[in-house]
């Protein structure tokens, strides 16, 4: 009787989650069975079942001399390069939003938050017009530079290939900092008043408030955002780059996502971007298990 | 991605040529605007035996098209009323690639199909293509054309179509010969601004190097436009860029080195020698050095490599850009306006060019009209098809309403009304009678035609085109073509090219060049993005030293990439083409 009870206990419990487990199988396992598409050469509107298996010859096509190799050595660089700067200053949002929250003059601290806040919204196409308009030879900044005597001929901003990694940083940040910012915010807000008050009690300083209270409790915060900020290191997105590449910068800003593209987007062959994505997904797998490691040594509990 | 753009091309080609079109029409033509209801729509009565009393929506599948939805406006009126038939048209242009991608995946296209040869060739063998061979010999106008157009067309795909059967109708079919240019100008030739050349005392051009000289007088004599704008003398673009740099291929024509469509790693002249691009002494590596040597000048404009074609039909519209090639180019600052003030782009020929051109499409300009197999009532598209072809159905496509758009003049002739010259731009309101709305809202949004309007109109005996039309060209007499037509002893910059022993022109081939194996497609893609990257790094080279290592490395690691392979089948498709034009010069 009891044993009864509780299998129908058990599969009560099971039904309320079953709606999840069938949503988490249509988008998350259903699509792995379009991998399927890597090891045989589709070539629409031939349908997938009349297209001949070629087993690895994908994978092999990549890596099949110098020339693409180092081409896709160059492209793994560029994605850790510049995910790993952005991960590197993952800490820059949390900060902001610790100071913001400090600023005590409330319109202008909402007024700060806005201005950061808003460029979220703009489309990345429309960043690039920005771009254009101040960067060209003909843009404003060219335009102040020269009358105020500091140059002679523009200054070519856009077709610089040094420094691409920190200028698509920088552009990233400009764009997402006060979005990012949000999540903490809010983190901020829910921290127990009474922790600040025994604080202040107790003759700590702003700066020792914040280092003892506040950057704490907005930690476990942060790691999740951590873990799930390289759980897609490699999904550093395409719009950003597709849009500010040019031939003088290609070398250093083509990404992953970028490269699958340019390569096979472009060139009409699916098989062999889903043989790249098959590989990306394998590399983000082992850094999600390595963040989680470093979490379980370094605060004694993982995250997954 | 690159199709899109090609499509994008092509489309802004029909739209630049439109304009330089209604541009050109912006005569003193003073007619008496007479929009008294002439033909209206019910002028042809519709094929006898179909019933048209149940509403037909054909989906349009249309590589052309730049608008996507329903067709309305006066063109739509005018078919619901003729054929009770609504086109639902879906465009790849505005919806993306992936439409193709995922509608042919499913296995139905749409009802009418508007795609490319190569689109064609897959669809074919899939059976997604519905055999129109029987249904085409009971048309009245499209019948007249199946033995000189359509037959030759679908028997070059041989190896998908060893019956000849005429699965498709090839697109802009012109009804001139094989071997004749009919257009003022060719497709790409040296083109600048009258005025400053003149300005500068019209020096005679040899060659590239007295151009680049002319160029950095005339930007020395006029360094900034009226309102303040920067002159570049040449601004390059990179978002048309396809095999290779497109700005690169098009002047290699001034030389006689064509790229054909469907390759991209090789230049052919018209006697049928075959360069590979990374050769040595290829036209490509030429005009490298050409544009590098102009940049060491300071005649490249700066942003060349950052901007979008948006940015240059800008610069073009200012008059801010000395160098043209492009036919249409002209139309973006050319009016009859500035024409009567001498001021304007004109040709002016290179003594020492060769020009490669390719004649009226006489077999089509690379896509076709079909109908999806699954399509359910055929017959009832093939009416409209054959519409299409015929006189009532040019004209409403390329000119809109007689007795509003244009008239007709004493002698038989048609001239173009005072609302016609603009109606285009202006997007003129049609009357209500006509279906309302503005003129080029509603025109067919198809974006492409079966017969091109250089086929000539059996009332009056000239092509549909108004442009060539004699009242056209009568109004257009203005001081900047009489100028020039004085300067040169000729009428036309054909005429000029073609006296002078100047231009090639080739037979305009379009055929089935067989599809890319997904292994080639995947070389082919990588080496285009190597070559067109390089490219352009070299004309922006600090020095000569870094322009040839970055040579010298294009043709070691294109190699790498599977250069030899892709080579290999572009020399077959470019031995085929040349093939192709010895037996249409020799029918001819």
């Amino acid at each position: 009787m009891r044993i009864h009870s509780m299998r129908s206990n058990s599969i009560r419990k099971f039904l309320y989650i079953s709606p999840f487990m069938v949503l988490l199988a249509i988008f998350a396992y259903y699509p792995l069975y379009g991998w399927v598409y890597a090891f045989f050469d589709y070539m629409p509107p031939i349908p997938l079942s009349q297209a001949p298996f070629v087993g690895l010859r994908w994978f092999r096509s990549l890596v099949e001399n110098q020339v693409k190799v180092d081409q896709l050595l160059q492209v793994i660089k560029n994605t850790f390069g510049m995910s790993g700067l952005s991960i590197l200053f993952s800490w820059l949002p949390m900060i902001f939003a610790i100071f913001l929250t400090e600023i005590k003059a409330v319109r202008f601290r909402k007024f700060i938050q806005t201005v950061t806040t808003l460029p979220n919204f703009i489309s990345w196409v429309l960043v690039y017009s920005l771009a254009f308009s101040m960067f060209s030879s003909e843009g404003v900044v060219n335009g102040f530079l020269s009358q105020i005597g500091l140059i002679d001929s523009p200054v070519l901003f856009l077709q610089n290939s040094d420094h691409v990694w920190i200028t698509m940083w920088i552009w990233a940040t400009w764009k997402t900092l006060g979005w990012s910012a949000i999540l903490y915010i809010a983190a901020i807000m829910s921290i127990d008043e009474s922790l600040y008050e025994a604080a202040y009690v107790d003759g700590a300083t702003r700066m020792q408030v914040i280092r003892h209270v506040v950057l704490p409790s907005m930690l476990p915060t942060y790691f999740v955002l951590l873990m799930l900020q390289i759980a897609s290191f490699l999904n550093n997105g395409l719009e950003q780059y597709f849009v500010f590449q040019n031939a003088f910068n290609k070398d250093t800003i083509q990404v992953l996502d970028l490269y699958v593209y340019n390569l096979a987007m472009g060139g009409g062959s699916y098989s062999v971007s889903v043989a790249i994505s098959m590989l990306k997904s394998l590399i983000s797998v082992v850094l999600l298990f390595s963040v989680n490691g470093l979490s379980k040594m370094l605060r004694g509990e993982g995250i997954v | 991605m690159n199709t899109h753009r090609k499509l994008a091309r092509k489309s802004l080609l029909l739209f630049g040529t439109t304009l330089l079109l209604g541009a050109t029409a912006l005569s003193g033509c003073t007619g008496n605007s007479n929009n008294a209801a002439g033909t209206a729509t019910e002028s042809a009565d519709p094929g006898a035996g179909i019933d048209h009393s149940k509403p037909l929506t054909i989906t349009v599948f249309d590589n052309a098209a730049n608008y996507q939805g329903e067709q309305t406006g006066w063109y739509g009126k005018l078919i619901k009323d003729k054929f009770n038939i609504t086109l639902n048209i879906l465009s790849p242009q505005v919806a993306g690639d992936q439409l193709y991608k995922t509608r042919s995946a499913s296995g139905d296209l749409g009802d009418l199909l508007i795609i490319d040869n190569s689109q064609l060739e897959e669809l074919i063998p899939a059976g997604m293509i519905m055999d129109l061979t029987d249904k085409i010999k009971n048309t009245e106008y499209l019948s007249k054309y199946v033995d000189n157009h359509f037959k030759p067309f679908n028997a070059a795909f041989e190896s998908i179509n060893p019956d000849g059967k005429i699965y498709a109708l090839p697109t802009f079919v012109s009804d001139t010969s094989p071997t004749t240019f009919s257009e003022e100008i060719p497709y790409s030739s040296p083109i600048m601004p009258w005025d400053y050349y003149k300005g500068i005392g019209s020096p005679k051009l040899n060659n590239l190097s007295d151009l680049m000289n002319a160029l950095k007088q005339m930007q020395e004599k006029y360094p900034k436009t009226p309102d303040g704008k920067p002159i570049v003398p040449i601004t390059l673009w990179k978002d048309w860029d396809n095999g290779s740099m497109e700005n690169v291929r098009w002047l290699s024509n001034w030389y006689g080195y064509e790229q054909p469509d469907g390759t991209s790693t090789l230049q052919l002249n018209a006697k049928g020698d075959i360069v590979p691009l990374v050769d040595d002494n290829s036209m490509y590596k030429k005009i490298l050095q050409f544009y590098y040597d102009a940049n060491q000048m300071g005649l490249v404009d700066p942003d060349s490599p950052s901007q979008d074609w948006n940015k240059v039909s800008e610069k073009l519209t200012n008059k801010q850009v000395l160098l043209l090639w492009y036919s249409w180019q002209r139309g973006f600052y050319n009016t009859i306006e500035r024409g009567t003030k001498g001021d304007g782009n004109v040709a002016i020929p290179i003594a020492d060019t060769h020009i490669i051109q390719n004649s009226d499409a006489y077999f089509g300009n690379g896509r076709v009209f079909a109908i999806g197999s699954k399509a359910k009532n055929p017959d009832r598209i093939i009416e409209f098809m054959d519409w299409l072809a015929s006189p009532e159905g040019l004209r409403y496509y390329t000119n809109g309403f007689e007795g509003f758009n244009y008239e007709k003049t004493a002698d038989g002739k048609f001239k173009l009304t005072e609302v016609g010259q603009t109606a285009f731009q202006k997007n003129t309101p049609v009357p209500d009678e006509y279906g309302g709305g503005g003129y080029q809202d509603g025109q067919s949004k198809l974006n492409t035609m079966i017969m091109s309007d250089f086929v000539v109109d059996p009332e009056t005996n000239e092509f549909y085109n108004n442009n060539y039309w004699s009242s056209t060209i009568e109004a257009n007499k203005t001081t900047l073509t009489t100028e020039w037509q004085k300067a040169y002893n000729a009428a036309t910059p054909t005429e000029y090219y073609q006296k002078n022993n100047m231009i090639d022109i080739v037979p305009n081939i379009n055929t089935s060049l067989g599809s890319d194996s997904s292994d080639i497609k995947n070389k082919r893609s990588q080496i285009s993005d190597y070559v067109k990257n390089i490219s352009w790094k070299m004309i922006f080279a600090k020095d000569q030293a870094e322009f040839d290592q970055l040579w010298t490395r294009l043709k070691s690691d294109v190699v790498g990439l599977g250069w030899n392979d892709v080579l290999a089948v572009d020399t077959e498709r470019a031995q085929k083409i040349v093939k192709l034009r010895a037996d249409a010069v020799a029918n001819k």
